[in-house]
């Protein structure tokens, strides 16, 4: 017997919400937080050859591959570089929920394609009605970082190994990163929070996310060696593009704010991006 | 609270054209009852987010303010869109679903809104202000669907303006029918 269609779309969001739950970002989230996302999705179709997202286009939403196929790719020199295949349960772009960063990859339908597009902006309307999604996916987040960048110091120590001369294998115990390397890490957790402060900020006010910014700012000034932690130039060269890109956004948002709810880290600030204005 | 409206209108255009008029964000402020001017804050792909900022002689509480609305296009049968702004989760979400036989569009908008218990009398302005949206849409696609080459130059202005001539141009075939371009792309 056919199904109707409201049977239909209740076996489609038990399906996605199974989905869901299989992602690691929101694995940890209860059903009810899940919910609340899904009600925030789009469901979006692309025919094989379509382009899902172009590099260095503004990211501004995450895809759920619910069916499908889809390549990632880079274009360097003109040539078509393939990175990853993603399939049904992947996820694409999810970096677009906490930064405006350019994407820094393009991706096409290699099959017909139907997926759930989340944008930021519906990721921020769930977080309102549902503050306790940040909490979840922020350590998750942080984890990924940490284990992107522990990858990148392996690599890295790979590389130092072989242009030592150093086999595979007879290379000394590294069971430590350098100093320089755990510090990186604790930028990039700190990144993190930076960015969970941004998103907060959207729910409890812009003053009070500003403050955190700039209490960032001034832990990698202090990590820079930064005499004047209000050097903004200087700092660029320490933070990534994005957080910086974020930043300015608290700040300009931060101008409508009245100068005696900004803390002083802020207000030099502000002032100082007065003048260099 | 969460209250939800919804209406339908049948629309004398094709999807194509109708379609072409919604997914034109930056021209809302000629059509969309309220808005008088709009500014397109963010694009990738089929998602904008475009500032609309009521017209300050406007009523209520719309006067003067601006909302940041995200759209996601799903061309040519839905646009889905929602307010962005701080009030993010306070503010209206909607969905505008397409369908026709190629002379006629039915469009069937839904309005959802969270307001608090003993606001209900504010269902009634969000029906009012859905019912006045469909009808300015209704009247924007008629207005292009019957355009002739009297009309374009009508809406051009000053003919030397070409980005206004871009929006809206009728060209006379050979034939005798008419072609009608709006934002450089041949509607009919």
């Amino acid at each position: 017997m056919p199904k109707s269609s409201e049977e239909r779309a209740l076996s489609t969001t038990v399906q996605v919400d199974t989905i869901f739950q299989e992602i690691a970002l929101f694995a940890d989230l209860n059903s009810r937080s899940r919910r609340r996302l899904l009600a925030q999705c789009v469901p979006k179709s692309y025919p094989a050859g379509a382009l899902v997202l172009e590099e260095g286009d503004t990211a501004l939403g995450l895809f759920l591959i619910g069916s499908g196929e889809v390549e990632v790719f880079k274009t360097e020199d003109g040539q078509r570089v393939p990175l990853a295949r993603l399939r049904a349960g992947d996820l694409l772009g999810e970096m677009a929920l906490f930064d405006e960063a350019p994407r820094s990859a393009s991706a096409e339908a290699l099959k017909p394609t139907e997926c759930l597009l989340l944008t930021r902006g519906g990721f921020h309307a769930a977080l309102q009605e549902e503050p306790e999604i940040l909490s979840r996916i922020v350590p998750r987040l942080v984890q990924r970082l940490r284990s992107t960048q522990d990858r990148l110091v392996e690599l890295e120590a790979r590389e130092e190994d072989e242009a030592e001369g150093i086999p595979p294998g007879a290379a000394p115990q590294r069971s430590a990163p350098s100093a320089r390397k755990r510090s990186a890490s604790d930028t990039a957790t700190a990144f993190v929070q930076a960015q969970h402060a941004l998103l907060v900020g959207g729910a409890t006010g812009v003053a009070a996310s500003a403050r955190v910014f700039a209490g960032f700012l001034r832990a990698v000034a202090e990590e820079a060696e930064l005499a004047e932690p209000e050097d903004l130039p200087t700092l660029a060269r320490h933070l990534p593009q994005s957080l910086l890109a974020a930043g300015r956004r608290v700040l300009t948002e931060a101008e409508r704010v009245p100068e005696q709810t900004l803390d002083r880290t802020l207000l030099e600030l502000r002032r100082n991006r007065g003048r260099k204005g | 609270m969460r209250v939800q409206v919804e209406d339908t209108v049948t629309l004398e255009a094709p999807g194509e054209l109708v379609y072409a008029v919604l997914a034109d964000a930056d021209r809302y402020r000629d059509w969309l009852p309220g808005v008088s001017a709009t500014e397109i804050l963010a694009q990738e792909g089929d998602i904008t987010v475009v500032e609309l900022r009521a017209a300050p002689g406007g009523g209520g509480n719309a006067r003067g303010a601006a909302l940041s609305v995200e759209l996601i296009h799903s061309p040519p049968t839905a646009l889905h869109f929602s307010q962005v702004d701080l009030y993010a989760g306070l503010g209206v979400t909607g969905r505008l679903k397409l369908a026709g036989d190629g002379a006629t569009t039915t469009v069937h908008g839904r309005l959802t809104r969270r307001l608090p218990f003993f606001a209900w009398r504010r269902k009634a302005r969000l029906r009012k202000f859905l019912a006045q949206g469909l009808e300015a849409l209704a009247a924007r696609a008629a207005q292009l669907a019957s355009a002739t080459e009297e009309a374009a130059i009508d809406a051009a202005g000053d003919p030397g303006e070409t980005e206004r001539r871009k929006i809206l141009e009728v060209t006379r075939r050979p034939d005798g029918s008419t072609r009608v371009w709006y934002r450089g792309e041949v509607l009919r």
